[in-house]
């Protein structure tokens, strides 16, 4: 889970960055790695040529001065050699690691092969400067058959060297002297002071490495912006557009002017908000049980509804008399008040027919709540007069089973009601006089007594029904009482 | 997709060097093998001298030694005169058999063979010639490309101790036993 919220938390600018970096580091870092080996190499060779170069004239010279028996004179030419210092340090070695000219060994040796004192033995032999040659495995490898030049690093007082031991032969000529029972005589031992170069090397590397490094986080920092700029953002406003829309706001729009596939991207959700829009704008012209039967299916059924019809007094009369701009705005504030009223008291807007609004109330307190919006609708039009140019409106209530379902064509069709009740209810809206509200006796059944204040029973006749029919009216104050006629008290 | 394509670029990367390396290390090792450098048959050359070589020496020491040369190796040239030079014909092989002890018995065979291969053109010839040590067990030819054979070789060129002694110091190309010289001088070994 933590996984998860860490891989999203990186973002996708973040996460191509990532790749990004990984990709340069890996590539320049190879590209350092290379430069910093071939450089390692050049200078390895370049310091092994010379040493071996140099140890090959040391070998020369040593072969030369031995030949006509100058061994003393090869023994101080060496040492002056050894003593040049700069950098450069010399030994040389017999083939078992003890240091040459260090004691009366050989001396004794050469006498006895060539059978007199050919060299007067030391008196005081040379101590031994050291504990015979060091790194005794290679002297081994240097003095073996065949013998090679081996090269090594040695490190000693705070100094890096390269170090070569170089084999001496025991060649024919020597022979007379040092006898033929040994092919290798030892080693030359020849180092180079090569601290200098190391550190020249190190800084040269440390210094492109840290280049290639700026370079890929300056690349990586150039890369990220153009994503930011290119990808991330318009992708963001993408999504805050979405945000937006989801919670209602469809008047955004992602502002993304370009020919590429975000720019497409973008205007694709651009066309999709502006239809989001306009459907939803439709569903203000469409009743709740339409959109909602469109979730729940659309079969119709039998059910009991409360059937709130409104018109609007004397409105044929008002229309020729006023400019049609002013007529619907009159009509148009009286219906917006009382769809509000009808949809603040639970009931459901069928439909606007002209200057009539029709509209459902179901549940069990259906009646209630229809008679409470209905008084509501009352009060709210003539506290209004002034908005509503002094209009009033007739209301009817009526009660009882209707047939819900769609009504219409396959291109064209309302989820609405069909009945008796809603016949009833229209009939006596039409009958209502302004600010009158008619009930039929099946409401007023439904309403528990005293809730609202009721007047009736009248007996009225309505339309399309032969027998006389029972009604109510809702007066304003208290119920005064007595049998009246409904309507025109007729 | 994006993420995608930037793991396979990454990985093309990796790929390509890597390909880059296995390419420069394959053309580093791809040499030609060499064939066969000493024939088999060279038991049945002639020797190029007689001197018994059981007497040590620096390079193969104390063990019992025969040399020979192949036919072409006998049209070698020798100036007239002072200098005496000495030159063998490209493509002359001198093998040498080394025993095991300095006194071997008649069953005894040869361990290692030690050749000279004239061929002053090869890139790997010291001196004009190619220097072969072949494991007789193993049949294992390793030429040598140091300096090593060659450094000691060079001393048949002035006087040395063995055979003739090669005492004017003439050139004889690398070689300590020249046919034809060594019967005058007492060699430090017998017969
Ligand atoms: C330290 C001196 C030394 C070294 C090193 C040396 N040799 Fe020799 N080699 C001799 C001597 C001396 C002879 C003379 C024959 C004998 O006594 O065995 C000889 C003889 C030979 C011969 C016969 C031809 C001749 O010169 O008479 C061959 C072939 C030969 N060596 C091959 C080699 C090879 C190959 C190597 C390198 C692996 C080698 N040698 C290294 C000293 C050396």
């Amino acid at each position: 889970m933590d996984g998860t919220r860490t891989r999203r938390s990186l973002g996708l600018a973040g996460r191509i960055n990532l790749v990004v970096v990984m990709t340069l580091v890996l590539g320049l870092g190879l590209v350092a790695w290379l430069f910093a080996a071939s450089l390692t190499s050049a200078r390895e060779s370049i310091v092994d040529r010379n040493l071996q170069h140099e140890s090959d004239i040391l070998y020369l010279s040593i072969e030369n001065f031995m030949m006509p028996g100058e061994a003393p004179i090869a023994a101080r030419f060496f040492s002056e050699v050894a003593g040049l210092g700069s950098g450069y340090r010399l030994g040389l070695y017999r083939r078992n690691g003890e240091e040459a000219f260090s004691d009366n060994a050989t001396i004794n040796t050469v006498n006895a092969n060539v059978g007199r004192i050919r060299f007067q033995p030391r008196s005081a032999t040379v101590a031994p400067s050291s504990m015979g040659i060091p790194e005794r495995p290679l002297l081994e490898r240097a003095t073996s058959i065949p013998p090679e030049s081996v090269f090594f690093m040695w490190k000693e007082g705070g100094k890096t060297y390269k170090r070569v031991y170089r084999p001496l032969l025991n060649l024919p000529k020597c022979t007379a002297c040092h006898g033929s029972d040994h092919t290798i005589r030892g080693v030359i031992d020849l180092r180079a002071d090569i601290s200098d170069t190391l550190r020249a090397e190190t800084v040269t590397v440390a210094a492109s490495a840290s280049g290639f490094a700026l370079m890929s986080i300056a690349l990586a920092a150039i890369i990220g912006r153009l994503l930011r700029a290119v990808v991330v953002d318009p992708v963001l406003a993408i999504g805050r557009l979405c945000l937006d829309v989801t919670g209602g706001d469809f008047s955004g729009r992602v502002d993304v002017e370009r020919n590429d596939e975000i720019g497409g991207l973008a205007s694709t959700v651009n066309g999709m908000v502006e239809g989001l829009r306009e459907r939803y704008e439709l569903t203000k012209y469409v009743s709740v049980g339409t959109i909602s039967s469109l979730a729940s299916g659309q079969d119709a059924r039998r059910v009991e509804r409360t059937l709130l019809f409104t018109d609007v007094r004397g409105f044929t009369s008002y229309t020729e008399k006023h400019g049609a701009e002013a007529i619907l705005a009159v009509l148009n504030r009286l219906l917006d008040n009382q769809a509000q009223i009808i949809v603040g008291c639970g009931g459901d807007i069928d439909k606007f027919v002209g200057d009539e609004v029709v509209a459902v109330f179901s549940g069990d307190d259906a009646p209630v709540r229809a008679c409470d919006a209905a008084s509501k609708i009352r009060a709210a039009v003539s506290a209004g007069a002034d908005l509503y140019d002094s209009l009033a409106v007739g209301i009817g209530i009526s009660t009882g089973q209707v047939v819900q379902g769609m009504v219409g064509s396959s291109r064209r069709a309302d989820f609405t009601v069909l009945g008796d009740a809603v016949n009833i209810a229209s009939r006596l809206c039409a009958l209502a006089k302004p600010g009158q509200i008619l009930l039929c006796d099946c409401t007023r059944d439904r309403l528990p007594s005293g809730a609202f204040p009721i007047d009736g029973p009248y007996k009225a006749r309505l339309k399309g029904k032969a027998e006389r029919q029972t009604v109510y009216i809702m007066t304003e104050s208290p119920a005064a009482g007595g049998k009246k006629e409904a309507g025109d008290e007729a | 997709m994006k993420r995608d394509g930037s793991a396979s670029n990454c990985g093309m990367l990796l790929a390509c060097a890597a390909a880059l390396f296995i390419a420069s290390y394959a053309a580093s090792c791809a040499a030609p093998p060499r064939p066969t450098l000493v024939p088999d048959g060279y038991r049945s050359w002639s020797l190029t001298t007689n001197v018994r070589l059981d007497y040590p020496i620096p390079g193969h020491e104390d063990r019992y030694r025969v040399i020979q040369m192949n036919e072409k190796g006998f049209t070698f040239t020798r100036a007239e005169g002072p200098s005496g030079r000495v030159d063998f014909p490209e493509g002359t092989i001198i093998a040498k058999d080394i025993f095991p002890t300095s006194n071997p018995g008649p069953t005894d065979l040869p361990v290692m063979l030690t050749a000279m291969i004239k061929a002053p053109s090869d890139p790997d010839a010291r001196g004009g010639w190619l220097w072969v040590i072949k494991d007789l067990s193993s049949g294992m030819e390793t030429l040598q490309k140091g300096d090593f054979c060659v450094r000691c070789h060079a001393n048949a060129n002035e006087a040395h101790p063995y055979g003739s002694k090669n005492p004017g110091g003439a050139f004889s190309d690398y070689v300590f036993f020249v046919p034809g010289r060594q019967s005058a001088a007492s060699s430090t070994g017998a017969y």
